[in-house]
């Protein structure tokens, strides 16, 4: 639009780059601040006073959380459960898209009505839980990875996807003497990298960010627990014990209020390091899904 | 093809089990049939009426807050020429998105602590209170700081969406509204808004199936017992009541009512949506 701007434009312009900066500094900055007390010395941050850098300057919050074995073996489950997670859940999600998008396939009228009604329908928390109990998959960690191995969401965004494909694509193949399988594997998916890496994301940030299934199912098992899981623990007993013993200089030098933020600063980098990469295919891919029909 | 049928139906089996979960729950429920007793005891529940109401007037407060703050930011967002600086901010925007519940909460908890919360902290100082508010401990503000932090979460996401679709109006539009002389505030009253309804509309419809139920992690981890009574979603009560305390066969009456009103109300706006020939299925 090369249309100049007049001045009662132009202060627009500026209200809506203050207004946007104002927006943008109150969702970034909670994550600052508490990035400015994880690295702050204790008792000092006990203090209040911390804006935008630390006061005194320290990284025994975070030497607290590496060596406590608790929280080592939390993060080693977070980390397991994601990365499995992710691998299992875009391959079997993917095969099931596949099958969907050829309109060869008898019931897929059938089949994609049952898919939506799974997104609106559920058994409830309890009807669930017995299942999973039934199942002996209380205390296990592949509660982990079973019961969200498909989702209907998923299947939908790759099934758009797999369907804009040309179908000599497959035919050829099949001419060739490629099995399906085969087909999938070596043709589909390398072809698809920018939908496969889009239901990734979705799958890795809701398994990294998951804890409601450890507290259900696998809170008795201490060994199991992931990391958020921790971290919501941590909430919930500070909050029932709302001020109080905090302040008292205790032989420990970690107050409940450093450790939380450098928890959750911990658990929040992964996050943060992966995700601008990414934005190009996720905004894609949201779209994408939008536009289901 | 019948290799084909076989070979993918294998992981269909572990989806096909979690679909199970709603007929075993109703054979579990049906087993001990002793009519509608327990719906009605659910209808009469003190505490579940409560927690629909939570439910629905939390549901609707950040349906509303939330939207309106993801059109404002992609109208705001699409009015600016400074490519580097709509990067910048959308980043940052979609930031709390991807960051977990349990995180948003332990941050809101920490900021408005009154015990050294950062809030507090300047509102004390800057003198407009004496002294700190405990905002979690206000039972009656939940529903307000709940919408807050929720649209605080989610806000820069859903603003994608409206982006995308103000991305894809036709150029010829404005160039028509410059030729008639149309102000700034006009092109987005006459062009962007009327634009950009269908996709409001889609969306809107999308989350009413969720309007009477749907919410638990937020309210659960934000939730105290001081602001239990406008706090407790229908989950949590379904959680409490029958998990925690042992009474299965509420909680399944639980599970059971929240299926069968999304349920209904999916097919009450999918006969809506297909008014508006956008029908989802």
């Amino acid at each position: 639009m090369p249309i100049h701007r007049t001045r009662g434009e132009l202060a627009v312009d500026v209200l809506f780059y203050v207004f946007l900066s104002v927006a943008a500094f109150t969702t970034v900055y909670p994550f600052i601040y508490l990035l400015v007390i994880s690295l702050n010395e204790t008792q000092d941050a006990l203090r209040g006073g911390l804006y935008f850098w630390p006061r005194k300057f320290t990284f025994e919050n975070y030497l607290y959380v590496f060596e406590n074995q608790r929280l080592a073996r939390a993060s080693l489950n977070s980390v397991l459960r994601t990365v499995i997670q992710t691998v299992l859940s875009v391959f079997a999600c993917g095969m099931l898209a596949y099958v969907l998008s050829r309109k060869t396939f008898m019931f897929r009228k059938a089949f994609s009505l049952t898919l939506v009604v799974t997104m609106y329908v559920s058994g409830g928390l309890i009807p669930t839980y017995l299942l999973i109990k039934n199942l002996h998959l209380l205390n296990t960690f592949a509660v982990y990875i079973v019961p969200g191995l498909v989702s209907a969401f998923y299947i939908f965004i790759m099934r758009t996807f797999f369907e804009q494909l040309p179908d000599g694509l497959v035919e050829s193949a099949y001419i060739d003497g490629a099995n399906d399988f085969s087909i999938f594997t070596r043709i589909i998916m390398p072809i698809s990298l920018p939908v496969l890496a889009t239901v990734a994301l979705y799958v890795a940030v809701s398994e990294w960010n998951a804890w409601f299934d450890n507290y259900l199912y696998n809170s008795r098992n201490e060994n199991l627990a992931v990391l958020q899981y921790e971290l919501q623990k941590m909430i919930q007993v500070v909050e029932n014990t709302t001020s109080g013993e905090e302040g008292e200089p205790t032989s420990r030098v970690i107050s409940p209020l450093t450790i939380k933020s450098t928890l959750t600063i911990l658990v929040t980098v992964p996050i943060l390091l992966i995700y601008p990469f990414l934005q190009k295919y996720f905004v894609k891919g949201l779209t994408l899904g939008a536009m289901k029909d | 093809m019948v290799h084909l049928a076989v070979f993918q139906f294998v992981p269909l089996w572990g989806w096909l089990m979690a679909f199970k979960d709603y007929k075993i729950g109703r054979s579990i429920w049906s087993a001990e049939w002793v009519g509608l007793k327990h719906f009605e005891i659910l209808l009469q529940h003190d505490q579940f009426l409560q927690a629909l109401r939570n439910n629905f007037a939390m549901n609707v407060m950040q349906l509303v807050a939330g939207t309106v703050c993801a059109v404002g930011l992609a109208v705001v967002l699409s009015e600016l020429r400074s490519k580097w600086f709509v990067r910048v901010v959308q980043t940052m925007t979609y930031l709390p998105h991807f960051v977990s519940m349990v995180v948003v909460a332990n941050i809101f908890v920490m900021l408005l602590s009154p015990d050294r919360g950062l809030l507090n902290d300047l509102l004390v100082k800057l003198d407009w209170i004496d002294e700190p508010i405990f905002f979690f401990g206000q039972a009656t503000w939940f529903w307000v700081l709940h919408t807050i932090i929720l649209t605080w979460k989610g806000f820069g996401w859903s603003a994608i969406i409206y982006l995308a679709s103000i991305a894809g109006i036709d150029p010829s539009l404005y160039d028509a509204a410059h030729v008639d002389g149309a102000n700034r505030w006009q092109r987005v009253k006459y062009i962007v808004i009327p634009c950009i309804i269908p996709t409001l509309v889609l969306l809107t419809i999308l989350s009413i199936g969720n309007l009477l139920t749907g919410g638990f992690e937020s309210q659960f981890l934000l939730g105290n017992v001081i602001t239990a009574e406008y706090s407790e979603v229908i989950s949590i009560v379904a959680l409490r009541l029958g998990l925690n305390q042992g009474d299965f066969s509420f909680g399944t009456a639980v599970g059971i009512f929240n299926s069968l009103v999304s349920l209904t109300m999916v097919l009450i706006v999918n006969a809506i949506a297909r008014k508006y020939q956008t029908n989802l299925f």
